[in-house]
């Protein structure tokens, strides 16, 4: 839908409802309704008071409302005190903060790229 | 070849002496060319018409940004003949934004002929240049004929801006910005309570609404409607901008 090169941020607001799926590059804030799935390749922020009803794939997350279905995020997902999960989530790491409510399944990879970078790398014992 | 077609207010007296100032210049600067007066019985479609059939290259309407207006709702599909603007007159909004805001600056931008290709909106068979104002209620919105879109408040207000005429823009974002604010009190008309404003890039808009849609088109008021579909027209003219735009 908003298919383009340069990094751009599409905001709908408390008050607006998005029915349809929903796709492209860039980022997304939250803080109305959609009802429909959401695939972006950027930063996705569901904010306080917002809901999805739908499965979600995103770069990176930052959760402070409600979602019911799927979440596939490639990196990063932040589940704030306010966020409210009721599907599987899926991710590479993940922080919950405390009063966050999820029910579903975590899924993590949890490999961080520090612990990649700093692990020595292995030698052949000599003859 | 180049063409001038000056607006249908510049006959009256007061504007003579700077309308001779600028043929002087343009004379000078060896760009001057055929002149068209606008009048009111004038279709500035045909004047256009037969600009192109005598072989004009450059048309270039003098007036404001209501005379630029007019003029590319006659261009589209004819992007090899480059339009330009000498703004002489109290709307310049546009002019500013295409850095030709005075007389003598328009003719140094002719002279110089610093083309950017831009996209155009348009709203119904009506083409815009820098965006429309919309206001209605209880509507239902169709984005990209995929999404749909509703307010949940009593009013709203809904401008599309075309980003391809932004000042740091080279013309060539395939989108139009939509930007949507519900007004959650309707009666408080100055001291309305607006929610946050939504911002969605998209190439098409389809507007139902069960009550009239106010509409203005580049700050022109223009007739209400109950259904509108606004779109993009993707690099659909070639305008001379001034030096210093980016482009």
């Amino acid at each position: 839908m908003f298919e383009k090169n340069e990094h751009s941020v599409t905001i709908i607001g408390e008050g607006v409802k998005l029915e349809g799926d929903f796709s492209g590059q860039g980022d997304l804030e939250l803080y109305g309704e959609i009802r429909g799935n959401v695939a972006i390749s950027g930063f996705i922020k569901i904010g306080r008071g917002s809901t999805i009803n739908a499965n979600v794939s995103a770069e990176r997350a930052e959760i402070a409302g409600y979602i019911k279905g799927k979440l596939v995020v490639k990196k990063d997902v932040d589940l704030l005190a306010s966020a409210e999960v009721h599907g599987d989530i899926k991710t590479h790491q993940i922080t919950v903060a405390k009063g966050a409510r999820i029910s579903g399944k975590i899924i993590t990879d949890g490999k961080s790229e520090t612990t990649e970078k700093s692990a020595p790398n292995k030698k052949e014992p000599s003859d | 070849m180049y063409f001038y077609i000056y607006d249908e207010f510049l006959s009256h007296p007061k504007w003579q002496t700077r309308l001779a100032k600028m043929e002087s210049r343009l004379s000078l600067l060896g760009i001057k060319g055929p002149v068209n007066h606008l009048r009111p019985l004038t279709k500035i479609t045909e004047v256009v018409t037969r600009a192109i059939t005598r072989g004009a290259k450059t048309l270039i309407v003098v007036g404001d940004d209501r005379t630029l207006l007019k003029l590319i709702n006659c261009m589209p599909n004819r992007k090899k003949i480059a339009c330009g603007l000498v703004c002489l007159g109290p709307m310049n909004k546009l002019a500013e934004t295409l850095y030709l805001d005075g007389e003598q600056v328009g003719v140094e931008a002719i002279a110089a002929r610093k083309l950017l290709c831009v996209n155009l909106g348009k709203v119904n068979k009506t083409f815009f240049l820098q965006r429309i104002d919309l206001s209605t209620s209880k509507f239902t919105a169709i984005i990209d004929d995929k999404l749909i879109i509703k307010t949940t408040s009593p009013q709203s207000h809904i401008s599309i801006l075309n980003p391809s005429l932004a000042y740091n823009s080279r013309g060539d974002v395939d989108y139009l910005d939509c930007h949507i604010t519900p007004i959650k009190n309707r009666l408080l008309a100055v001291k309305s309570i607006k929610s946050g404003t939504s911002r969605i890039p998209i190439k098409k808009l389809t507007i139902k609404s069960q009550e009239p849609i106010t509409i203005r088109v580049d700050q022109e008021k223009k007739p209400n409607v109950y259904s509108l579909t606004a779109g993009i027209a993707p690099q659909a003219i070639n305008l001379i901008v001034g030096r210093k735009r980016i482009g």
